[in-house]
């Protein structure tokens, strides 16, 4: 998977929405997997987590979280910030 | 600097409210005696219009009175004509500090800043439990609405005034007692204010057993509209006896293959939702047991309850728990300092005090009854009314 930032989501779930209004707001680019639709993101979920059964699961670069904790993934996106400062 | 004149008189006392106010914006004025029947009077009658005192100009301009210049001061308009630029940071002791950002707090902020109150909100996020249900049907003036645009418009609403926002910060300490109170935040900064607004609201009760909160994720569950899709096939337990549990039992027939209710007492909830679950063939109820432990390594593989009656311990194979126990309220940093009833809820009077002076409450963290979001946020109004009443009491 190519994408900086993945998010795994269930369509019921407000903490996913959540997440995805505050990366929106950021204006941070995102993929969204509705995980209950699409069988094979459910188990690229479960694996980068080492069995998570829970959503929101984000992937920022190589951090992998499980929730939403928006302190814990402002940090997590200076991932971006860096690399887009180094000229590849 | 702006050349500022306020036309005034002694014995008035929003004549001294402006002055101070310019005071402690750092502004200089000059200051003309205007009592009515004056000269000055007369000439400030015929150049603005206006009787009354006191009056303001800037730059020649006509701002109008007191609560003019208030008005423009929370709009952040003050300061554009001030030719200050964004809002002055002055002292780094605040008027008020709020603590938690859902309706209660984001409406305390509100009030707060419409009295000219520097304020600081520290949060860890913004919404509170209303950001855990997906819409809201009885907020007036919304007969129905998406919960993120409530809270985005709650945000923006206090955004509006500028108030200093900290999101994504705990609270780690709170020193309450002095004249001025003291927030330690989780990264060990302090800040000093005047009044203390506790607007920490509730959170999910958690069962404290061995294994719950290491597989918080792989399998334990605190949201069962999040993650029931995610057992499709599979047997899970859901804790609880009342309404959220029998309403997680619902959501769990539609994907799981079993589901066992698991609850400490007979079942609480209302008789349409526990009829409605005891028809389910797939559905075992087990009332008074205690869960004992959640049992697994790496994700859950079983729970363990033990029968109150018999003492006889249980072992279920499940690979979800769900848990829906009720609520608690984050009132853990004040439980020794602050008076609270005897589920931790906050005991306040009906002005939001606290009992220590300085110190309000206000939400769901309180003994307010009925938890709604209209209340919550009246209750915000409140706090703040009430802490701008304190702070004009101690001048």
């Amino acid at each position: 998977m190519s994408e900086k930032v993945r998010i795994y989501s269930t369509p019921g779930c407000p903490f996913c929405k959540m997440t995805k209004e505050f990366l929106s707001q950021k204006g941070v680019e995102f993929t969204d997997y509705d995980v209950t639709k699409d069988r094979e993101a459910l188990e690229e979920m479960r694996k980068i987590t080492g069995g998570a059964r829970s959503v929101p699961v984000i992937a920022v670069c190589n951090e992998v979280m499980i929730g939403f904790d928006p302190g814990r993934l402002e940090q997590a996106l200076n991932c971006l910030k860096q690399s887009s400062e180094i000229p590849e | 600097m702006p050349d500022v004149t306020i036309y005034s008189m002694d014995g008035c006392p929003f004549c001294t409210k402006a002055k101070s106010f310019l005071k402690e914006k750092g502004i200089d004025f000059v200051e003309v005696d205007a009592r009515p029947g004056s000269k000055e009077w007369r000439a400030m009658k015929k150049r603005i219009g206006s009787d009354s005192l006191p009056q303001i100009t800037i730059n020649g301009e006509f701002v109008g009175g007191y609560s003019n210049m208030v008005n423009l001061e929370a709009t952040g308009e003050l300061n554009k004509l001030f030719g200050l630029a964004g809002k002055s940071t002055g002292s780094s002791l605040y008027d008020v500090i709020i603590i938690g950002a859902g309706p209660a707090g984001l409406c305390a902020a509100v009030y707060a800043a419409r009295k000219l109150l520097k304020t600081l909100i520290i949060s860890k996020d913004i919404g509170g439990q209303v950001a855990w249900t997906y819409d809201i049907e009885n907020y007036l003036g919304f007969s129905q609405i998406d919960t993120a645009d409530l809270i985005g418009k709650f945000d923006e609403h206090v955004e509006k005034y500028g108030v200093e926002k900290m999101v994504g910060q705990e609270v780690n300490a709170l020193k309450l007692t002095g004249k001025i109170k003291e927030v330690i935040t989780g990264r060990g900064e302090i800040y000093f204010g005047k009044t203390i607004i506790i607007a920490t609201g509730k959170r999910p009760r958690s069962l404290n057993v061995p294994g719950e909160k290491e597989l918080i994720g792989r399998g334990v569950s605190y949201c069962s509209t999040c993650d029931a899709p995610l057992f499709a096939g599979a047997d899970v337990a859901v804790v609880g006896g009342g309404n959220s549990a029998l309403e997680a039992v619902i959501d769990f027939t539609r994907v799981a293959s079993k589901v066992y209710m698991i609850s400490l007492t007979p079942v609480t909830g209302d008789p349409v939702l526990y009829n409605k679950v005891r028809d389910y063939p797939f559905v075992e109820i087990l009332t008074e047991y205690d869960t004992t432990r959640v049992i697994g390594d790496s994700v859950v593989e079983g729970i363990e309850i033990k029968s109150i009656e018999t003492g006889e311990i249980k072992k279920l194979n499940v690979e979800g728990i769900i848990i829906e126990i009720g609520l608690l309220p984050n009132s853990d940093l004040i439980i020794d300092t602050l008076k609270t009833n005897r589920t931790g809820e906050i005991e306040i009077d009906n002005k939001c005090s606290t009992g220590l002076s300085g110190v309000f409450a206000c939400g769901d963290v309180t003994d307010v009854p009925f938890k709604q979001v209209v209340v919550a946020a009246g209750e915000g109004a409140k706090a703040a009314l009430a802490a701008y009443d304190y702070i004009i009491k101690q001048k």
